[in-house]
């Protein structure tokens, strides 16, 4: 499994690696009943600790990504993945509610929003 | 009792290259005495130097011990002080025994063969235990010394111990004779001749007890 | 969580240094670094734990056992790496084996020589001609091949050159790969360690200065950089310390999102664990 860790981002490792894992999830790159690596595995191949990946694989298990069988490991949950995105787009839907009520009090044009947006999506 | 073979192992192991050292000695003392005239006298003199050989190269152990530091390392292993103490004592003795039952060997080898005489049992035996009697004396002296203050300054403290110990020594004969009351050389030597061999592995093993003792407590008072 | 290494105020006083009122815990699974200067107490708190050296006060618990009461039985199952003893540099890999079967009752031979031909370490030559890479290997090899629960290291990467460091952090990580087994290491050099270490335990001039688990520490923990005047403002019981540099204050905060909160400041730098020892050493309050 492909994760790339930045040591030097403001983002915490264990934000990092829920954010990939819920991508691959998501994007089905990671299917349904998929086992992932144990935590001391992962741990080791990104040469990290094991409580950030404890913590990471914690919260994906919390939202319902994954499930983990004791003893056994860690799996991709039978989670709907339309419903994920489903839920994803609202989210961003209400995010950018935000940034454009912002826009048009500041009278900021649809272009220059748009340009940012653009900006910061090859950023990523 | 897996544990003393196991320090006993890495005093041999780790001595490997003293080995030669050793047998050099050996072979230097063998050989010079096949040139000397009075081959005969220095076939007796030789089982002296055998066990002082053998002597040295056990203390030697103690300096390699110390050049590691390894005793501090071998206390985190599951190795009490007492027994790093006690493989050390048991060492040193195995090689004092080893050192007279090569000396009586070598000399043996010497006078019978090179020089063609009957070699005397009595001499050979007072000789070598004597010998043994000496070096333990030092030794006893020695390892004490060096768990206390480590081997360069031990090696000063020993010869101060020893010059005490041997005045002291020399100081109640000396008294003895002046005031008569018996206890001359002459008197002593002679209840040593009667009761010599056992006298000596008697108080060989009193010298090596209250040192065992001593060292035991040292190592154990102290901070590793 | 159950602790593998407990100490309760602990303290020991030698003549110019002393341990204070130390008290530590590493959970199970856990990897421990014990960050501090030279001369902080590292390498006393570690002789402590391993019963070497007399303490004065306190309690130490391994495996939940007393450390002096049950130290034999402690010791089969711990493994131990000093920076300054090991044996003698004129034994050989091989040497070493025969004597450790005498002495460990789980020495396991095959592990041990698998463990030489991975790090390609010579059987038959003295540790006296190895690099200094190879001499921290085998002394590694030599704490792990009878199956420990417990790693203690005193600095183990220090003077190995990066391929080296990696190599043994590797060997740190594997072994950690069974939950039963933890690791307390000390380094004065934290880069390494920061990577992998589930719990930081600073140690500064005989005192510990903070012991919790390194997501906390370089999550909540900030610098700001800030000016004279924008100091003064800043009330002392806000920060932990702080550096005067030639241009700027650097203060240590301990909760980032609240001091956020409270003074509105925007540039709060993300530490790292090298730069908390730093303002902990060298700064002031």
């Amino acid at each position: 499994m492909d994760i790339i860790i930045s040591n030097s981002s403001n983002i915490p490792i264990y934000q990092q690696i829920k954010d990939q894992i819920k991508n691959k999830i998501i994007s089905n790159e990671l299917k349904v009943g998929e086992q992932l690596p144990s935590i001391r595995g992962l741990a080791k191949e990104l040469r990290i600790s094991v409580i950030t990946t404890k913590n990471a694989y914690d919260e994906l298990e919390q939202e319902g990504y994954v499930e983990t069988i004791p003893m056994k490991g860690t799996y991709v949950a039978n989670k709907n993945v339309e419903l994920i995105r489903e839920e994803q787009l609202q989210k961003i839907e209400g995010l950018i509610d935000t940034a454009v009520r912002l826009a048009k009090i500041s009278s900021i044009s649809k272009g220059e929003v748009q340009n940012m947006l653009d900006i910061l999506y090859e950023e990523e | 009792m897996n544990i003393v073979k196991g320090l006993i192992t890495k005093d041999l192991l780790q001595l490997k290259s003293y080995k030669k050292t050793l047998i050099l000695y050996i072979l230097i003392f063998f050989l010079t005495s096949l040139v000397q005239e009075n081959t005969k006298d220095i076939g007796y003199m030789l089982i002296v130097m055998m066990i002082l050989g053998f002597g040295m190269f056990a203390v030697a152990s103690l300096n390699y011990d110390e050049q590691a530091n390894a005793n501090r390392y071998l206390l985190t292993l599951p190795i009490t002080k007492k027994s790093i103490v006690f493989s050390k004592y048991i060492f040193v003795v195995m090689s004092n025994i080893i050192g007279f039952l090569f000396g009586i060997l070598f000399s043996f080898l010497i006078i019978y063969m090179v020089a063609g005489k009957t070699p005397s049992m009595e001499k050979f035996i007072s000789m070598g235990l004597g010998g043994l009697l000496g070096v333990s004396f030092i030794e006893a002296i020695q390892i004490p010394c060096i768990y206390k203050f480590g081997a360069e300054k031990g090696r000063i403290y020993m010869f101060i111990v020893v010059a005490f110990v041997t005045l002291l020594i020399g100081g109640v004969f000396f008294l003895g004779e002046k005031i008569n009351i018996g206890l001359s050389l002459s008197s002593i030597l002679s209840i040593v001749k009667n009761f010599f061999p056992l006298l000596i592995v008697l108080a060989t093993t009193i010298i090596y007890f209250i040192s065992y003792k001593i060292s035991c407590k040292i190592l154990e008072n102290k901070d590793i | 969580m159950e602790n593998v290494i407990e100490i309760k105020k602990l303290t020991k006083k030698y003549d110019k240094f002393e341990l204070k009122n130390i008290n530590l815990s590493l959970p199970k699974g856990m990897i421990m670094g014990l960050i501090g200067e030279n001369g902080a107490g590292k390498s006393t708190t570690i002789k402590a734990i391993l019963n070497l050296i007399h303490i004065d006060s306190g309690k130490i618990k391994i495996f939940g056992l007393d450390n002096k009461r049950e130290e034999k039985r402690i010791k089969e199952d711990i493994g131990v790496v000093l920076d300054d003893s090991f044996l003698s540099e004129y034994l050989n890999p091989s040497d070493i084996n025969k004597i450790m079967k005498n002495i460990y009752k789980n020495w396991d031979e095959k592990l041990y020589f698998k463990y030489l031909d991975n790090f390609k370490l010579p059987k038959d030559k003295n540790i006296k001609e190895f690099s200094s890479g190879m001499k921290m290997k085998i002394r590694i090899i030599t704490a792990l091949s009878h199956h420990p629960k417990l790693l203690i290291l005193d600095e183990p990467t220090s003077g190995l050159d990066p391929v080296a460091r990696n190599e043994i952090l590797d060997i740190f990580q594997d072994f950690i790969q069974d939950e039963e087994c933890s690791i307390l290491v000390s380094s004065h050099i934290t880069s390494d360690l920061e990577h992998i270490a589930d719990y930081i335990t600073f140690i500064n001039d005989g005192s510990i200065v903070l012991s919790r688990t390194k997501d906390e520490l370089l999550e909540h923990y900030g610098i700001v950089k800030c000016s004279k005047e924008e100091f003064s403002s800043i009330h002392s019981s806000d920060y932990i310390k702080y550096k005067k540099n030639r241009y700027e204050y650097e203060v240590l905060i301990e909760d980032k999102d609240l001091f956020k909160k409270k003074y509105n400041s925007k540039v709060i730098d993300k530490p790292t664990i090298e730069d908390i020892m730093l303002i902990y050493i060298k700064g002031e309050k």
